[in-house]
């Protein structure tokens, strides 16, 4: 039953229509996912390489793949500033899961509440939009008065780039609730409460988890800017890195940990899409 | 027979962006105890919107309707809604659907398991407890949708063109189903259909409505023309080809026909 559409939402029924007489395209096609994306980073990972050799590029202008390769393996025992790779690591992630975990705190029951109860989104809409236009890095020197150089200004900071989508996709989820749904859990005795935690909030689940993996996305974005704006306090994480690269002319580390930042934000996001699969059991 | 639910003078107008609408007026009926009432007439003429005040979903803005002799203020489980697109919760399976009603209503988790299976059996789904409504077809979801409101005992069962969204097997089916499980219980039923057939089949007493704003147009005494077994108690292509059944089938059509205007 599902498995047509499912197939044709794999991009697959292309391939079985595709005539025999394989070119390139069809190969690269057939292969597995994680094989095709391993295939092309390689890829590109030999222009860059080509590109340095041949133009015989210095390595303070742009260090070949292999140099910068080799920097991140030093950097998993050789300290710069608080420690080494995992010490950076750590604790750009701590600070993420902070602002995060607060504006999910804030975000969803704040979203949940504006759908179900109007007067509030009328309340809060004229506000969201004027902050949605204000960039989150543009909160860095503001947290800084508040909070001082150092993690509290960067998780605020994460805060206020997770928030908008968190509370937007929650409100948005609550507000498409089949009200057929509703109908039904209200006929059957229902009160508001219980269609509040029992009917509105499992239905809109896949939308929160929407707002949670672009909110965790963009929350990661903001982290490395908050580091390298407001992180003149501490001497760690990812975002400093790169500033030590930049102030200590290492081309090779600040290209590190760039790599490195997007290697970890993609891990990020394939966990988070798992759970949200997990989350979602019940969906077609 | 006493009156189990009866409609006084109601009227129901929906502000719509243009104009308001009135979908039902003065509409004025009583219900018989454990009567099987099919509601039929053209799209539009207030057959849903009837269902709907009948389940205390909203309140009419003039007139009452009495269930038991108290009036109808506010949906509640002795009057439960089967819908056309059957309404099960998607994120729960088979079993946790139906016994949502019986949880919310405070009923005690032993008595919850007895009722569950009792009617799991009913609808024969054994085996199904722990599927996801995704997992079912039309058919079977839409004895899941009747199983959990069932459950609940209601008084009154609200039928909203259940069988509609069938292929037309699983439909006559699923007819007769209904009509074996409510024997079990006997709730009064308000069954809305566009199906004349279905209509003839399953009442004891069939409504056939005017176009917008409904009122009663014409009541059949199903029961009175096919005596005392109903056409229910026997197979659906048996009865059909009956001559009294069509004489009934045409009479039916010709009234709602007449309501269908050819500005629709």
């Amino acid at each position: 039953m599902a498995d047509g559409s499912a197939e044709a939402r794999a991009g697959r029924l292309s391939i079985e229509a595709a005539p025999k007489g394989a070119t390139l395209g069809d190969w690269i096609e057939a292969l597995p996912n994680a094989v095709r994306v391993s295939v092309m980073l390689l890829f590109w990972l030999a222009v860059w390489y080509g590109v340095v050799e041949l133009f015989n590029v210095s390595k303070d202008f742009l260090p070949n793949p292999i140099d910068v390769l080799i920097r991140i393996v030093r950097l998993a025992w050789e300290p710069v500033g608080a420690g080494a790779l995992l010490t950076h690591a750590w604790a750009s992630i701590v600070r993420l899961m902070w602002g995060f975990a607060a504006a999910i705190l804030i975000g969803v029951p704040l979203g949940l509440a504006m759908a179900y109860y109007r007067p509030l989104q009328w309340l809060v809409a004229p506000l969201f939009e004027l902050f949605r236009y204000i960039p989150p890095i543009a909160w860095a020197p503001f947290a800084m008065f508040w909070f001082g150089a150092g993690s509290a200004a960067q998780a605020y900071v994460i805060f206020t780039s997770s928030f908008a989508p968190i509370l937007i996709n929650t409100f948005r989820g609550v507000q498409l609730v089949d009200s057929r749904l509703i109908d039904a859990a209200r006929t059957l005795g229902a009160k508001s409460w219980t269609i509040l935690f029992e009917v509105a909030l499992p239905a809109a689940l896949p939308h929160v988890a929407t707002g949670l993996r672009i909110g965790l996305a963009t929350g990661w974005m903001a982290l490395i800017a908050a580091e390298i704006v407001a992180g003149t306090g501490s001497r760690d994480g990812l975002g400093y890195l790169i500033l030590q690269g930049q102030q200590q002319l290492h081309a090779d580390l600040t290209i590190g940990a760039m790599v490195l930042i997007g290697i970890l934000g993609s891990l990020i996001d394939v966990s988070i899409r798992t759970a949200e699969r997990r989350f979602a059991y019940w969906r077609d | 027979m006493q009156n189990d639910l009866s409609y006084e003078n109601v009227t129901m107008r929906f502000e719509g962006r243009s104009g308001a609408v009135q979908a039902l007026e003065r509409f004025d009926f009583q219900v018989n105890s454990s009567e099987f009432l099919v509601i039929v007439g053209p799209s539009g003429c207030g057959k849903s919107t009837l269902l709907h005040l009948t389940a205390g979903l909203y309140k009419p803005p003039t007139g009452r309707i009495l269930l038991g002799g108290a009036e109808i203020k506010e949906p509640g489980p002795d009057k439960a809604i089967v819908f056309q697109n059957f309404s099960l919760f998607p994120w729960k399976t088979v079993h946790d659907n139906i016994d949502f009603g019986l949880r919310i209503n405070g009923i005690p988790a032993t008595e919850r398991e007895e009722q569950i299976k009792r009617v799991i059996h009913l609808i024969g789904l054994e085996g199904f407890e722990n599927h996801y409504p995704r997992q079912l077809s039309g058919g079977m979801q839409q004895r899941v949708a009747i199983a959990r409101s069932f459950v609940l005992k209601p008084r009154t069962l609200l039928m909203d063109e259940p069988f509609a969204a069938l292929d037309a097997q699983n439909r006559q089916i699923m007819q007769e189903e209904l009509v074996r499980i409510w024997q079990t219980q006997r709730p009064t039923v308000l069954f809305i259909t566009h199906s004349v057939e279905e209509a003839v089949f399953l009442a004891d007493r069939v409504i056939v409505m005017t176009r917008r704003p409904g009122r009663v147009k014409e009541v059949i005494d199903i029961a009175q023309i096919a005596g005392e077994n109903h056409w229910r108690s026997d197979p659906f292509d048996e009865v059909i080809r009956r001559a009294d059944f069509q004489d009934t089938r045409s009479r039916i059509w010709g009234l709602v026909k007449s309501e269908i205007s050819v500005r629709n």
